[in-house]
């Protein structure tokens, strides 16, 4: 279908409007980041000076803050990997087969999600403490497990349920067995609700704070931690916070540029068509 | 629809089992100290029953109520923001154009900042003293304006913060959702002479509503009990003019470690959050013929 | 030859049985400690006093740097998990009657008597040690104690023909004159609610307030003096306008950033901010045209103001309470309490304070050891935390217009006074 030059021009314009406020607030993070510390409440606001390394230095050279950042993401990826490789059959489950009390395990699921996080991490942290489990980011990612699984079973249940049931009957009365079926004919269709589950859960954990901030020490800190310790009693550490949270959005540029071609198949294209 | 040999609990076990397992007994717990008094400073000479009284002092509270309230309309403004914008957004992604890719990318970015670093940046940006808003603003000989020290205009800015953080990623639920609706119908109606919003709004929109609700539940949860970004944003002020119901709970129950009374307040809200979430499933959740 | 060396060997011999009682009684180093601190200057302290600490005696200590804001939570949880995880614990004075009823806590009396070093002398830790008594056991030793001061521009003073402001009438005036908004305010507060008892406090003793009378423990903070105060305070913006709007979300951050950046004439400020105003790297707008002094009384000569008072515990759990309690000596007591003021920390010894290389690094000092007389710090009660939320929120309310400071603290009064009963003091 041919767009009109004027509708061209009119997305091209719409995109950059889109870009333009959505990233600002990056941008001017990026900036703080390379301000010397006079200069980030320099008013008014300073957008051409000498640029300073010295944020990053602190950060990466002279903490501990990219083994934290390596840690969130060794989190947020198992969490998130195991996270759908349960949620999907689940949510297959809910969608299409016979399940008592579907409405309600369907809700329930919902539930951990809804939860404040010092209700449920008080107790955790006294059972990890008496097992040993603290500080290390298999039992983290362990309890990310209450972020992650929830709203993917949710996601997944919602997307299949969409597809049309006809495809199952077919492979039914062709003899597949579930597992055939949720592998073979929907997974391949339900892209989009794994690319939506899969960002969603990556989101949850790269985020978190509290659980991370009880349940871990020096070795399984993650980087949420890290940065909220740069707001300390005396000052705020603007620079480093925000090269902190510069620093903090290059994985995920990274893991955008490297996964893009899935992702936008699975968000643009998808449905196998 | 079933199949001959159908081991549903096995498909079920591992999802439920691990959420099972993680908040099963923290939330046993969390919910039978609702119902006694647990404070640290009393925990140790004992933990005695006292029933309703934890709900019934929340209840009675009215910074209670005033939180709810606030949370309520914070949450319905940010919701149809983000939803209209949402959409509004997916649709513009679905064009195809030279850089989609790369814009796709870049909007996922601002989804991804640490929540605090969202509170502090946004800090500067709205200051009244040291803002770049209020200086653009001064700059169009405008008068400054006190975004976040105004009492009846701190919540609306936080709802400005919201939308910039989450609309990117509604866009791309319903992005996802678009790909998931066949093409067939859309193509039909343009055929058949239909303008592209008569399109939309007779055939997209009515198949969008599944993903629509999806977006609005993970919305309604997330932006129900919002904390992070508001607390290192406002703090919950000026005053309690941004006490959330997550920041008022923090506040009355976690600050000095009262659990019973915290625990309370959280059932409270997840109560709260169902009932919200009932009504939209009647209005958005049934599914269309 | 054979009797030279059998002389040779008698002496090495003799050397070596004469000196294994030396040997043999030069004491090992002790354990390990782990040491919990909040991140941010005194952490950064913390590191090289420890450094100097482990060369000197060869017991090792690990740091734990915790994140300010999730400091308290992480402490709670672990005291109600049993208190195990630290050896030694940095705390607020006002949060220990909390922790002890907890459990979480163990005295240090024992240790106190039965293994004092030479150095320590508990008259120089006054009175800091006091404010860590609790039903006559010591539970810690004292770190920060410190103050605030008003910081004043002396240039702008000087250019409107004023003096540094002795009396709140005069502040109040000198925030008039000074005041040029929007680019420039007369003063900086701090009324963000959750910060919001430090700032207001100051004020608050400055008039005379009193939370309750020490004997009666009637509640006494809506009485004149604390509505004068508060008064005063809210009015600086609702009717002089001489703060800028967003002071509803100012903390300690926000005043130090307004004072720094020529955005405030005048402001009242924790001492700790002195260094980073004064430095001209820090604070390049401002640095050589600040000046700070005792906060200025409503009434001439009638001091009063707040300051916090800081402290090193020991957690009931703890792994190696002996090597902690060591440890600590040495930090506050002994040559650590040096260091630790060398290095920017505010030692609660008075001997170190007035220790001439440290009275010559840190001038303030001076001004402090004159203003301990008129401090005072919140109070240490097990449910002082919900009086800090009543004034917290009497403070925030007044300031942003929500109530009237008299209503303001009356609500205040009604939840101090079920504070009092609920903590078993009425």
């Amino acid at each position: 279908m041919r767009r009109s030059k004027r509708a061209t021009a009119t997305v091209y314009l719409l995109v950059v409007l889109a870009v333009l406020l959505f990233m600002f607030p990056i941008a001017w993070l990026f900036l703080t980041s390379l301000k010397p510390s006079t200069l980030t409440f320099a008013y008014p606001p300073v957008l051409v000076f000498e640029p300073t390394l010295q944020s990053y230095q602190e950060v990466l050279g002279q903490s501990d803050f990219p083994r934290y950042l390596l840690n969130s993401i060794i989190v947020g990826v198992l969490a998130t990997v195991v996270a759908l490789a349960i949620a999907l059959p689940a949510g297959y489950a809910l969608a299409r087969m016979r399940v008592r009390g579907r409405g309600v395990l369907r809700a329930a699921a919902l539930i951990p999600q809804m939860l404040p996080a010092i209700v449920v991490v008080i107790p955790l942290y006294m059972i990890f403490r008496s097992n040993g489990l603290l500080d290390n980011q298999l039992s983290l990612a362990f309890t990310y497990l209450a972020l992650t699984v929830p709203i993917s079973v949710w996601i997944l249940s919602r997307f299949i349920e969409d597809l049309p049931v006809e495809l199952d009957e077919a492979a039914l009365v062709d003899g597949a067995s579930r597992l055939q079926i949720l592998v073979k004919v929907v997974l391949p269709l339900v892209r989009p609700g794994l690319a939506a589950a899969a960002v969603l859960c990556l989101l949850y954990t790269w985020n978190e704070f509290l659980y991370a901030l009880i349940l871990t020490g020096r070795d399984a800190k993650t980087a949420p931690v890290a940065i909220v310790g740069f707001m300390t009693n005396k000052e705020i550490y603007w620079g480093r916070m925000a090269a902190a949270g510069t620093v903090v959005l290059v994985p995920v540029l990274a893991f955008g540029i490297v996964a893009h071609r899935h992702l936008v198949r699975g968000l643009v294209s998808g449905s196998g068509r | 629809m079933r199949g001959p040999r159908d081991r549903t609990w096995a498909f079920l076990l591992p999802a439920y089992g691990a959420i099972l397992a993680v908040v099963g007994i923290p939330v046993a717990y969390s919910l039978y100290l609702s119902f006694h008094r647990w404070k640290l400073t009393t925990f140790q000479a004992g933990v005695p029953f006292v029933g309703l009284d934890n709900y019934i002092q929340a209840v009675g509270d009215d910074g209670f109520w005033h939180s709810l309230e606030l949370t309520i309309g914070f949450m319905v403004v940010a919701l149809v923001v983000e939803l209209v914008l949402g959409i509004g957004l997916a649709v513009l992604l679905e064009q195809v154009f030279r850089g989609r890719r790369a814009v796709l990318i870049l909007l996922l970015l601002p989804m991804f900042v640490t929540n605090v670093v969202i509170g502090l940046i946004w800090r500067i940006l709205l200051s009244y003293d040291f803002g770049l808003l209020n200086w653009l603003l001064s700059v169009l000989g405008l008068p400054k304006v006190a975004w976040l020290g105004d009492p009846g205009l701190a919540l609306w800015s936080l709802v400005i913060v919201d939308v910039w953080n989450t609309t990117a990623f509604v866009a791309l639920l319903v992005l996802a959702g678009l790909a998931a609706v066949p093409d067939e119908p859309r193509q039909a109606a343009r055929v058949d002479g239909a303008s592209a919003w008569q399109t939309f709004r007779l055939i997209t929109l009515p198949l969008l509503k599944p993903v629509i609700f999806v977006a609005v539940v993970w919305r309604t949860i997330d932006l129900f009990r919002i904390f992070d970004v508001v607390y290192s944003l406002t703090g919950g002020g000026p005053y309690n003019a941004t006490e959330t119901i997550s920041v008022y709970a923090y506040n009355q129950g976690f600050a000095s470690f009262n659990l019973g009374f915290a625990s309370a307040i959280s059932y409270l809200i997840i109560l709260a959050l169902a009932f919200i979430l009932a009504i939209e499933y009647r209005l958005l959740g049934r599914r269309a013929t | 030859m054979r009797s030279r060396t059998l002389v040779t060997l008698a002496l090495t011999g003799g050397l070596i049985l004469g000196s294994a009682p030396a040997v043999l009684s030069q004491s090992e180093p002790l354990p390990q400690i782990r040491v919990a601190v909040w991140s941010g200057p005194e952490a950064d302290n913390l590191r090289k006093v420890v450094e100097a600490y482990t060369s000197e005696t060869g017991n090792p200590v690990e740091i734990d740097e915790i994140a300010r804001d999730g400091y308290d939570a992480a402490l709670r949880t672990s005291i109600v998990g049993g208190g195990s995880d630290w050896d030694v614990v940095y705390a607020s004075a006002d949060w220990l009657p909390a922790f002890i009823a907890a459990g979480g806590l163990a005295p240090i009396d024992e240790y106190i008597a039965s293994m004092p070093a030479d150095f320590l002398d508990m008259a120089d830790l006054e009175p800091g040690v006091s404010n860590l008594t609790f039903d006559g056991s010591v539970y810690g030793f004292p770190s920060e104690g410190d103050t605030a001061w008003l910081f004043y521009r002396t240039d702008l003073l000087a250019e409107a023909g004023l003096e540094p402001p002795q009396t709140m009438d005069e502040v109040l005036a000198a925030a008039q004159a000074l005041n040029a908004p929007p680019d420039r305010f007369g003063m900086v507060i701090g009324s963000r609610t959750d910060e919001a008892w430090w700032d207001f406090m100051h004020y608050f003793w400055a008039f005379g307030g009193q939370l309750y009378d020490p004997e009666t423990l009637e509640v006494t903070v809506n009485d004149e003096a604390g509505v004068a105060a508060l008064t005063f305070y809210s009015d600086l913006l609702r009717t002089h306008g001489v703060v800028s709007p967003d002071v509803t979300t100012y903390g300690f951050n926000e005043i130090l950033t307004a004072l720094a950046q020529d955005k405030a004439a005048m402001g009242v400020e924790w001492m700790a901010a002195t260094q980073s105003l004064t430095d001209c790297e820090q604070s390049p707008l401002v640095c050589d045209k600040l000046a700070y002094e005792l906060i200025p009384p409503s009434v001439a000569g009638e001091y009063g103001f707040g300051g916090s008072s800081w402290g090193w515990v020991i957690p009931s759990g703890a792994a190696n309470p002996e090597a902690g309690y060591k440890f600590i000596e040495w930090l506050v007591g002994g040559p650590g309490a040096k260091y630790w003021a060398l290095n920017g920390g505010i030692p609660s010894n008075t001997a170190a304070l007035a220790d001439p290389e440290v009275v010559a690094a840190v001038p303030q000092f001076e001004l402090l050891a004159e203003a301990m007389p008129y401090r005072h710090i919140t109070p240490l009660l097990t449910t002082s935390d919900q009086i800090v939320l009543a004034m917290q929120e009497a403070a925030a309310a007044a300031v942003a217009g929500a109530k009237e400071p008299q209503q303001a603290l009356d609500d205040a009064a009604a939840l101090i006074e079920s504070a009092l009963v609920e903590g078993g003091y009425k």
